[in-house]
């Protein structure tokens, strides 16, 4: 059985073959008994193994679906305590900001009266009423 | 209608592709209990990544080709822990584990089978299960591993050539 003949047949199991390859290689089949005995272990031995299977498993897509149940429950538990977990920063950050903004107040206004917080302690309504007139 | 998130949905994708799946894996990793986990795995990986997937591959293509990275995850486990056990033993050597290797003893055409995959390395392996067992032409399994034509057809050649050697009892 020659070298390449054999390459040739062994090409033949998964790539097309060209008309003069495949020419040639039926032709060398008819010819060569090795390499028909050759051809004939080969498509056998494929044969063993698209015959190959495995046994089924009934509770397998039931097993996935637990999986995936769990994965769920997992994902909301973490989401949940991820929250629970930022909660004392977020608390935290918001507690230093309203000081550093009162802080800030005080300094600029000298005052932390209700009048100064809202911005109006220097507003007085005649005033606001001429404002609007002159619109 | 799965990609909505529909579970009964979900889980009829499962039932259509779960032999073909655990083939796959089972194929590469030999019929071990973990064999069955990673299977499963393909499929929450693929519920994960649902909503990526554009449809441009077919379904099974792309289940297969979580199947095969999954299982050569496993087998780069496995082997990192046998090389951790052999450095445990006194001797430096392996420690000898039962395994599909005693199955040669077995004449059951199903285990032969089993065993020459097994006797295969993982990259030899994943082509010959993807293209023998699981049927794909020669172009898909060059796509699903993303790998030359050719390097398919040479792994091919040179994987059959063992496995006649290995079920000659059988083929003969």
């Amino acid at each position: 059985m020659e070298k390449h003949l054999h390459q040739l047949l062994l090409r033949s199991l998964d790539f097309e073959l060209s008309t003069e390859e495949a020419t040639r290689l039926e032709q060398a089949l008819k010819n060569d008994s090795a390499l028909r005995k050759e051809q004939e272990e080969l498509l056998a031995t494929r044969q063993l193994f698209a015959n190959w299977s495995v046994a089924e498993d009934l509770d397998f897509s039931a097993g996935v679906m637990q999986q995936l149940e769990g994965l769920a429950k997992k994902t909301t538990e973490s989401f949940s305590r991820s929250i629970i977990r930022l909660f004392p920063r977020v608390a935290a950050a918001c507690v230093i900001f309203i000081l550093a903004f009162l802080l800030n107040i005080y300094f600029v206004e000298g005052s932390l009266s209700p009048e100064v917080m809202l911005g109006v302690d220097n507003l007085y309504p005649g005033e606001a009423e001429l404002t609007n007139l002159d619109f | 209608m799965a990609k909505a998130g529909d579970q009964l949905a979900f889980r009829q994708l499962v039932e259509l592709h779960q032999q073909q799946v655990r083939a796959t894996v089972i194929g590469m990793l030999g019929p071990q209990p973990e064999a069955n986990d990673v299977a499963q795995e393909v499929f929450i990986r693929f519920y994960k990544a649902m909503k990526s997937f554009r449809g441009e591959a077919k379904l099974s293509s792309y289940l297969s080709r979580i199947a095969i990275n999954l299982s050569l995850n496993e087998l780069k486990k496995r082997k990192k822990q046998q090389q951790r056990f052999a450095s445990l033993t006194p001797n430096g050597k392996p420690l000898v584990i039962a395994d599909q290797h005693q199955a040669a003893e077995q004449k059951d055409t199903q285990d032969m089978v089993q065993y020459a995959l097994s006797i295969l390395e993982p990259d030899f392996r994943s082509v010959v299960v993807l293209r023998m067992i699981d049927g794909y032409s020669t172009e898909e399994t060059a796509k699903i591993l993303q790998i030359p034509m050719g390097t398919v057809g040479s792994r091919l050649s040179r994987a059959q050539l063992k496995l006649k050697e290995i079920l000659s009892t059988i083929v003969k």
